[in-house]
C-alpha cells in the first residue's frame, strides 16, 4: 500500500486534530453545563415576576369586567382564554413541556380555572343587555298621569260637568316626552313609535268629549266617552303593557349577568389568584433546589474538566512530534525525485514546444492556402448561382409557354367542337336530301298514275273517234273534239315520260350527292377525331412540359436554396480558416512561451531542489551531464565498434 | 266511171285507227271497229291454236280474243301494262277482240295516199293487207289491214265453236 503524502499528512494532523478534537469536546460540554445551571436559576426568576404580573392582569381584568356592567358600557375585555397574555403564555409551556413536571403538574391545574374565568365573562356577555335605565320610570310617570287623566274624565261624565284635563295630545306628559325620546335599540323605537297614533286619537276623543259637554249635550258626552274615549285608552293601555313587558326582560337579562359576575366570575378569580400563588410557591421550591445543584455540579465539572485537558495535551504534543518527523521525512525524499523528473520533463517539453512552434507556423501558411481557395469555391458558387437563376427564369418562361399551349389547344377542341356540329349539321342535311329524294320518288310514282289517266283518256278518245264514226254526219263534230282529246292525252303522255325521265335523273343526282356528302362528312369526322387526338396530345404534352419546367423551377430554387446555405457555410469556413490561422499564430507565441515557461520551470525546479535538499546542485548541469553520459552511450557502441574492428585489424 | 266520180274517188277520206305492232305502225278502218279497250283478265282455253289467246268477260258477252303478233307470225313479245289494248270488232256479226302493242291514234287518210299494189317487202301475208298509206311526206308508212281476211273461214268456225262449246 502506497501512502501519498497527502495521506500521510492528512493521517498526522486528524490524529493530533481527534485529540484536540476531544479535548474541546469535553470541555465544552462541561463549560456548557455550567452555562445551562446558571440559565436555570435566571430563567425561574424570569417566571416569578411574568406570574406576578399576570396575576395583577388578571385583577385588572376583572374591574374593567364590573366596570362595564354597572355602567352599562360594551363589554370590551378579552373573552378568548387563548389570547390573553397568561392564556398565551400558559399554553405554550403546556405543549413546549420544557419546564420541570411539577411546574408542568400545577400548570394543568391552573388550566381548568382560568379558562372558566373567561368562560364567565363570556356568559355575562351573551346576557347582558345595554339600555335606558331611566326609560322604565318615565313610562311609569305619562302612565300615571294618563290613568289621573281617564279619572278625570269619567268624573267631569257621572257629574255631567265639563272636562277640563289636557285635550292637546303634543302637551301631555307623552307628547313632551315623546319629543325629547332617543334610543339605539330599534325593537324598543317600533314598540314606543305605536304608541303615537292610539295616544292622537285618545286626546282627540277627549277634546270632542269636552265639546259636547260645553254644548250641554252630555248623552252624545257619554256615548262618545264610552265608544270612542275608552276604545283608544284600551289600545293605549295594551301598548303600555307590551313596552313594559320589553323593558322588565331587559332588567331581567341585565339582573342574570350581574348575578354571574357576582356569584361565579369573582369566585373563580378568588380561586385562581390561589392557585397562580401555589405555582409561585412551586417555583421557587423547584429553583432553590436546581441552583443548589448546579452550584456543586459546577465545581466538579470544572476540576474534571482541568485534568483531562493536561492529560489530553501532553499525549497530543507527543504524538505530534513523532508525526511530524516521520512524515517530513517520509515527504523530503521523493520530492527530490519529483525535482530530477520535473528536470526531466520540463527539458522534454522544450523541444516539444519548439516542434509545436514549427506546425503551427505550417498550420498558418496551410490555412491562409485554404482561404484563397475558399474564396475561389465562393466565386464559382456565385457563378452557380448565377446558371440556377438563368434555369428559374427559363423555367418559368416554359411553364408561360406550355400554359399559353394549352389555352391555344383548348381553344382549337373549341373550334374541333364547332366543326363536328357543322359535321352534324350536313350529316343531317344529307338525311334531309334523302327525304327529298323520297318526295321526288313520291312524284315519279304519280307520274305512272298520270301515265294510266293518259291511257285510259287515249283509249276514251279512240273510242268516242269510234262512236262519232258510227253517227257519220252527225258524228263529225264529236269525231274532232275526240281526236283532240286524244292528242292531249298524246302529249301528257309525253310531258309524263319527260317527268318520269326527270325525276329518275334527280334521284340519281340527289344520291349520289347523298353519298358524296356521307363519304365527306366520313373523312371530315375522321380529321375531326385525328385533330382532336392531336389536341390531346398538344395539352398533354404540354402539360408534361409545364411539370417538367415547375419540377425544373423547384430542383432550381432548391439548388438556389442549397447553393445559398454552401455560401453560408463558405463563410463559416472562411471565418474557421481565419480563426486558424489566428489559433496557429497564437499556438506559435503560445509555444515560444511555453518555452520561456520551460526555462523558468527549471528554475523553479532547482529552488524546489533548494528547498527540499538544500544543496545548491543545479539539476539543469546534472541534466547535461546526465545527457553527456547518454550521448556517449550512444557513441560508445561505434567506437567500441570501430575500436573492435580496429583492434581486429592490428 | 266519171271524172267527178274519180274525183271524188281520189279525194276520198277514210278514217284509220292507227297501232303499232313489232315497232311498225298498222292501220284498221274505223267503221269495222266496235270498241277499244285495256288488256284485261284474260281466261285461257286449252287445245286451241296459239293465236287463239282466250276468252274476255266485257259488260256480260263473252269474246275471243286473237293475239295479233302470232296471227301475223310476226315476233311474240312480252304485253305491256298501259301500252297492250284489244281493239274489238265485229265480223259476220261475231265479236272478236285482237291484242296490239299500243294504240297510237285516229288518222284521216286520202284514198291518194294509199297504194293497193304490195309489194313482197311486208312481213305479213299480203291478203289480210287492203293497202300501204303513206304520209306527205313519204317517212312513214302505215300498213292498212282488212280485218275480215285476217282469220279464215275454218279458223272463224273453229274460234266460234271453242267459244261456245
Amino acid at each position: 500500500m502506497v501512502w501519498t503524502i497527502g495521506k500521510r499528512i492528512s493521517v498526522g494532523f486528524s490524529i493530533v486534530l481527534i485529540l484536540l478534537g476531544i479535548t474541546t469536546i469535553m470541555s465544552y460540554s462541561k463549560i456548557g453545563e455550567i452555562a445551562h445551571l446558571s440559565q436555570l436559576s435566571t430563567d425561574g426568576l424570569q417566571t416569578k415576576s411574568f406570574l406576578v404580573e399576570k396575576e395583577m392582569d388578571h385583577l385588572v381584568w376583572l374591574s374593567k369586567l364590573s366596570e362595564s356592567i354597572v355602567n352599562m358600557k360594551e363589554i370590551t375585555v378579552q373573552l378568548d382564554h387563548h389570547k390573553c397574555g397568561f392564556g398565551k403564555w400558559l399554553y405554550k409551556n403546556l405543549e413546549a413541556k420544557t419546564l420541570p413536571p411539577r411546574v408542568l403538574s400545577v400548570l394543568k391545574d391552573i388550566e381548568p380555572i382560568h379558562k372558566n374565568l373567561h368562560n364567565t365573562a363570556v356568559r355575562i356577555k351573551e346576557k347582558f343587555v345595554i339600555y335606558d335605565t331611566a326609560m322604565d320610570k318615565n313610562l311609569d310617570v305619562i302612565w300615571m298621569s294618563h290613568l289621573s287623566w281617564i279619572n278625570q274624565m269619567s268624573k267631569s261624565i257621572i257629574g255631567s260637568t265639563v272636562f277640563k284635563g289636557e285635550t292637546n295630545h303634543l302637551k301631555c306628559g307623552f307628547g313632551k316626552w315623546y319629543k325629547t325620546f332617543k334610543t339605539d335599540d330599534p325593537k324598543l323605537r317600533t314598540l314606543i313609535d305605536r304608541w303615537v297614533e292610539p295616544h292622537h286619537r285618545l286626546h282627540q276623543a277627549g277634546a270632542k268629549v269636552a265639546k259636547l259637554q260645553r254644548s250641554g249635550e252630555h248623552t252624545a258626552a257619554l256615548s262618545t266617552y264610552k265608544n270612542e274615549v275608552l276604545k283608544q285608552f284600551k289600545i293605549v293601555q295594551a301598548e303600555h303593557k307590551k313596552t313594559a313587558k320589553y323593558l322588565y326582560g331587559l332588567s331581567n337579562s341585565v339582573t342574570a349577568a350581574t348575578n354571574i359576575f357576582q356569584q361565579e366570575s369573582f369566585t373563580v378569580a378568588e380561586k385562581l389568584r390561589e392557585k397562580l400563588h401555589h405555582l409561585s410557591k412551586t417555583l421557587d421550591e423547584v429553583l432553590i433546589s436546581k441552583v443548589g445543584n448546579a452550584v456543586k455540579d459546577i465545581a466538579g465539572t470544572a476540576n474534571f474538566a482541568k485534568m483531562f485537558m493536561l492529560i489530553f495535551g501532553a499525549i497530543a504534543v507527543v504524538v505530534g512530534s513523532f508525526l511530524a518527523f516521520f512524515i517530513t521525512r517520509s515527504i523530503v525524499k521523493p520530492m527530490t525525485q519529483i525535482g530530477d523528473s520535473l528536470d526531466n520533463i520540463s527539458q522534454n517539453v522544450g523541444a516539444a514546444s519548439t516542434e509545436l512552434s514549427d506546425a503551427s507556423q505550417q498550420l498558418s501558411s496551410m490555412s491562409s492556402e485554404q482561404a484563397s481557395s475558399v474564396e475561389e469555391t465562393s466565386s464559382s458558387l456565385e457563378e452557380i448561382e448565377g446558371m440556377v437563376q438563368n434555369n428559374i427564369s427559363h423555367a418559368q418562361e416554359s411553364v408561360t409557354l406550355a400554359n399559353k399551349v394549352k389555352e391555344i389547344a383548348s381553344d382549337g377542341n373549341i373550334v374541333m367542337e364547332k366543326l363536328e356540329g357543322a359535321m352534324h349539321d350536313i350529316a343531317d342535311s344529307n338525311s334531309k336530301i334523302g327525304q327529298l329524294v323520297q318526295v321526288i320518288g313520291d312524284i315519279g310514282e304519280k307520274t305512272k298514275i298520270m301515265d294510266e289517266i293518259v291511257f285510259q283518256t287515249k283509249l276514251l278518245s279512240f273510242n268516242a273517234s269510234v262512236e262519232a264514226e258510227r253517227a257519220g254526219e252527225h258524228g263529225r263534230g264529236f269525231a274532232v273534239v275526240a281526236q283532240e282529246v286524244g292528242n292531249l292525252a298524246q302529249m301528257s303522255g309525253k310531258s309524263a315520260a319527260e317527268i318520269a325521265k326527270i325525276v329518275n335523273v334527280s334521284v340519281k343526282n340527289a344520291e349520289s350527292i347523298i353519298n358524296e356528302n356521307k363519304e365527306r362528312v366520313e373523312v371530315g369526322s375522321a380529321l375531326v377525331q385525328q385533330m382532336n387526338e392531336s389536341l390531346k396530345e398538344i395539352v398533354d404534352g404540354s402539360t408534361t412540359v409545364s411539370t417538367g419546367a415547375s419540377g425544373v423551377l423547384d430542383a432550381s430554387t432548391d439548388q438556389g436554396k442549397g447553393i445559398k446555405q454552401i455560401n453560408i457555410a463558405m463563410v463559416e469556413i472562411d471565418k474557421v480558416t481565419q480563426e486558424t490561422a489566428a489559433t496557429a499564430e497564437e499556438t506559435a507565441s503560445s509555444s515560444e512561451e511555453l518555452s520561456a515557461q520551460v526555462d523558468s520551470l527549471r528554475d523553479i525546479v532547482s529552488e524546489l531542489t533548494l528547498l527540499v535538499i538544500g544543496n545548491k546542485s543545479n539539476p539543469s548541469t546534472k541534466r547535461v551531464l546526465k545527457r553527456e553520459t547518454a550521448s556517449t552511450k550512444t557513441i560508445k557502441p561505434g567506437k567500441a565498434s570501430s575500436g573492435s574492428d580496429g583492434w581486429d585489424d592490428l | 266511171m266519171n271524172l267527178e266520180e274519180v274525183n271524188s274517188e281520189k279525194d276520198f277520206r277514210e278514217k284509220y285507227l292507227i297501232f303499232q305492232l313489232n315497232s311498225e305502225e298498222y292501220g284498221v278502218q274505223l267503221s269495222m271497229i266496235k270498241e277499244v279497250i285495256a288488256l284485261t283478265n284474260v281466261t285461257k282455253i286449252p287445245n286451241v291454236p296459239n293465236y287463239f289467246y282466250g276468252l274476255i268477260n266485257l259488260r256480260g258477252a263473252i269474246i275471243s280474243v286473237i293475239d295479233l303478233r302470232i296471227k301475223l307470225s310476226l315476233s311474240e313479245a312480252t304485253f305491256k301494262e298501259k301500252k297492250t289494248s284489244i281493239i274489238i270488232v265485229d265480223i259476220d256479226g261475231f265479236t272478236l277482240g285482237f291484242i296490239v302493242d299500243e294504240i297510237m291514234q285516229v288518222l284521216n287518210i286520202q284514198n291518194s295516199q294509199i297504194e293497193r299494189e304490195v309489194s313482197m317487202e311486208s312481213k305479213v301475208r299480203q291478203d289480210y293487207i287492203s293497202g300501204i298509206a303513206r304520209s306527205e311526206t313519204g317517212e312513214r308508212l302505215l300498213i292498212l289491214l282488212d280485218v275480215n281476211k285476217i282469220l279464215g273461214i275454218d279458223e272463224l268456225k273453229l274460234i266460234k265453236e271453242s267459244s261456245e262449246g
